[in-house]
């Protein structure tokens, strides 16, 4: 049985590392002192919950969610006494086709019980981590060529994407590409298109469309809806029995197989001029309207409006990073991984101006690693590597409630280095989902950070040699229902540990919490 | 220097009335229920489920359940055994699920939830946070300012060793003795009730 110093010193975090191992694969063979270990921590967490003389953040937590569950409750009461009850709540939670319509809760369980959902991490599960801290080394760099960022003729580019299988010949895109002007055949899902004149444009498949411009789509087959602000008025979609002219407004635009196409007006106003052969005049369609082109019977003929029958664009919800522009900060931490969210901390890093001849990717300011060091797959001489990395933590707490009818995180983060290094340098961004604290991420699951998570996705980027152009490198996942923390990472890493970690930016780094585009509601008529 | 225990003082007619408040639909008299609850609640869920965040979470979850049904609350009963019960259905729950969704538990992880759970439902409806606040008051002034300092200040061990002129060593290995020392005083209080449940 390990001595009262020995536990002190484990439990209070003050036992080197080594030392902690040995002391684990004891403690693996006394379940006494396990039991004590647990005991322990029992009491230090009740004595912190009874004493604290700050529960405010949770106290302000639980009355903002009563609040909500008090809104929810009036506007359910109102409902019942209205015709309207039977129809979707679509103001309290979003409804969402395939196969994801979120269900009404019941008003005989506490709602969001979204911990009843966990997968990979588990309550006791958690506290026997406490005590049964086994370091895994990770070597978790994979590598993959930096996408262009050249704007030349670019028209648009990928905003996101539910699902979307592309056809055979089409190169598969994913969220963040650019597009220029090319044909996209779409097998199934969904995805958003960002114009660069602002217009959004959202394709379920099958589809089949061409991106002819800027503001100009030609439509073969399939659904799309379009939103157009107002420097983009004038967006057109091409079909064959018509073209479709925006007047500032959202509509959607359905092409069928068979020659038929429909325009729905959703708001404002949209100009519909059937082909030739309609031997018809073009057709103002305003909010609410919707016309459909027979070529076939050479007909136009005025049909009800309904754009659930329409893919709907995603839904930014949030942008949490604290600080992606690095522009409020005069400096980052560097005291290791942090314990709390909303602030950036980790290796030697310092904020900087113009440096090295590279600017800034945007405002006066970026962060530049600095640390000379071991990196990642230290142990295997072959994987020495010097790295500097910075993390931030972001929680998820407030948006709980999305989270549990499907939200996406996505970040994206620009890179730049100085030309003329021996050495490989790359570029690593990190996005992981766990359920927990900081604190057990830092202290408790260190080795086991991609284990642990609930979700967990990397990727790395070699970027080129021309301080002139910053690479963008991003990663995303579907946030698992149960987490409530996000942990971003962006690191750089240098093949040789010989060879200072400086002339090395990340700059714009951007979190998005995304409710992604969802296809129609209604089946195809 | 500021008591350990808590200020429990409640008034049972002010928190009836507070409770019927919030049953005839006013949001307002819903915080101070749960400024008065709050930290007793989190303890009671802390012995359990030692777990920070899904401590927080349970307490999080006891008060939406609690205002969601509170209409069925009888308000001349005091509130805290119903917020315990609710704490603890859902402390149990969690339990339940993470046994059932391991499937490959190791014998560890299988006795320790099992002591976990045969633990918890022994002592489902005692309020061992009394017993803790009663045994914080026995302990000797300068323990007692000890624990204080580190758990109500939120003092570091190296701070606290400066303010007693003693070593890290000595701070941590007697905050450890206290904490052990708590644990059997509390333990023989929940003993000496018979069959407790």
């Amino acid at each position: 049985m390990p001595s009262d110093q020995e536990f002190a010193d484990y439990f209070s975090g003050a036992m080197p590392v080594p030392e902690r191992k040995e002391f684990e694969e004891r403690m693996l063979a006394e379940p006494v002192g396990i039991t004590e270990l647990v005991a322990q921590r029992r009491l230090h967490m009740a004595l912190k919950a009874l004493l604290d003389p700050a529960p405010e953040r949770i106290e302000a937590a639980i009355l903002a969610r009563v609040r909500g569950v008090s809104d929810e409750i009036a506007l359910k009461n109102v409902l019942a006494e209205t015709t309207e009850q039977a129809r979707p709540v679509q103001a309290v939670q979003r409804v969402r086709s395939a196969g994801r319509i979120a269900r009404p809760q019941s008003a005989s369980r506490p709602s969001g019980r979204w911990w009843t959902t966990v997968q990979a991490l588990s309550s006791v599960g958690a506290a026997v981590a406490a005590v049964l801290l086994l370091i895994f080394g990770s070597s978790w760099f994979r590598q993959r060529p930096a996408r262009s960022v050249e704007s030349g003729g670019v028209v648009a580019q990928v905003r996101d994407d539910f699902g979307a299988r592309w056809g055979a010949r089409q190169r598969p895109l994913r969220w963040g590409d650019e597009l220029r002007r090319e044909s996209l055949v779409l097998d199934s899902g969904v995805v958003e298109l960002a114009f660069r004149n602002g217009a959004t444009l959202v394709a379920e498949g099958p589809a089949r469309l061409d991106l002819a411009g800027v503001g100009h789509v030609v439509l073969h087959q399939g659904k799309v809806s379009a939103r157009v602000p107002a420097s983009a008025v004038g967006f057109t979609v091409d079909t064959a029995a018509g073209k479709v002219v925006d007047r500032g407004t959202s509509f959607g635009v359905k092409a069928a197989p068979s020659g038929l196409v429909e325009t729905h007006v959703f708001e404002g106003r949209v100009d519909v001029t059937p082909d030739v052969l309609f031997k018809s005049a073009m057709k103002p369609l305003r909010r609410d309207m919707a016309v459909r082109l027979d070529p076939q019977a050479a007909l136009v003929a005025p049909i009800p409006s309904d754009a659930r029958e329409f893919p709907s664009a995603g839904q930014v919800i949030a942008e949490p990073l604290i600080s992606g522009g690095f522009e409020d900060l005069a400096k980052v931490g560097t005291d290791g991984m942090p314990t709390t969210s909303a602030m950036w901390s980790g290796d030697s890093c310092e904020i900087a101006g113009r440096h090295s001849g590279i600017l800034p990717h945007a405002g006066d300011r970026m962060l530049s690693f600095t640390l000379t060091g071991e990196g990642p797959g230290h142990g295997r001489e072959s994987d020495v590597w010097s790295a500097s990395e910075q993390w931030q933590f972001v929680d998820l707490a407030p948006y709980k409630d999305a989270i549990e009818n499907g939200v996406t995180a996505e970040l994206s983060v620009w890179f730049n280095r100085i030309g003329g290094e021996q050495a490989v340098s790359e570029f690593v961004v990190v996005l992981a989902a766990y359920r927990g604290s900081p604190e057990d991420v830092k202290n408790q699951w260190w080795g086991h950070r991609p284990e642990m998570a609930l979700a967990y996705t990397q990727d790395t980027t070699v970027t080129d040699e021309d301080p002139a152009t910053w690479e963008r490198d991003e990663v995303r996942f579907e946030i698992p229902a149960g987490a409530n923390l996000l942990l971003v990472s962006i690191a750089a890493a240098k093949s040789n540990p010989a060879e200072k970690l400086t002339g090395h930016f990340a700059d714009s780094a951007s979190l998005r919490l995304v409710i992604p585009p969802s296809a129609a509601v209604h089946a195809q008529r | 220097m500021t008591p350990v225990t808590p200020n429990k003082t409640s008034d049972p007619a002010l928190e009836s009335a507070l409770v019927r408040r919030v049953q005839a639909g006013d949001l307002d008299a819903f915080a101070p229920l749960v400024r008065q609850h709050l930290p007793e609640l989190r303890a009671f869920v802390c012995l359990r489920l030692p777990v920070p965040h899904l401590a927080d979470e349970i307490t999080h979850e006891t008060f939406v359940f609690a205002f969601r049904e509170i209409a069925r609350f009888d308000a001349t009963k005091p509130l805290r055994p119903w917020l315990r019960a609710i704490a603890w259905n859902l402390v149990r729950s969690e339990l339940l699920r993470f046994a059932r969704e391991q499937v490959n538990l190791s014998r560890f992880e299988q006795a320790q939830l099992v002591a976990l759970t045969r633990d918890s439902e022994k002592r489902a409806l005692q309020d061992e946070t009394v017993f803790l606040e009663e045994c914080l008051a026995q302990l000797p002034e300068n323990v007692r300012r000890l624990v204080d300092e580190r758990y109500r200040l939120g003092c570091s061990n190296d701070e606290l060793a400066a303010r007693f002129g003693r070593s890290a060593e000595w701070v941590r290995v007697t905050l450890f003795r206290v904490r052990k020392q708590l644990r059997d005083c509390i333990e023989s209080k929940l003993t000496a009730i018979p069959d407790a449940v």
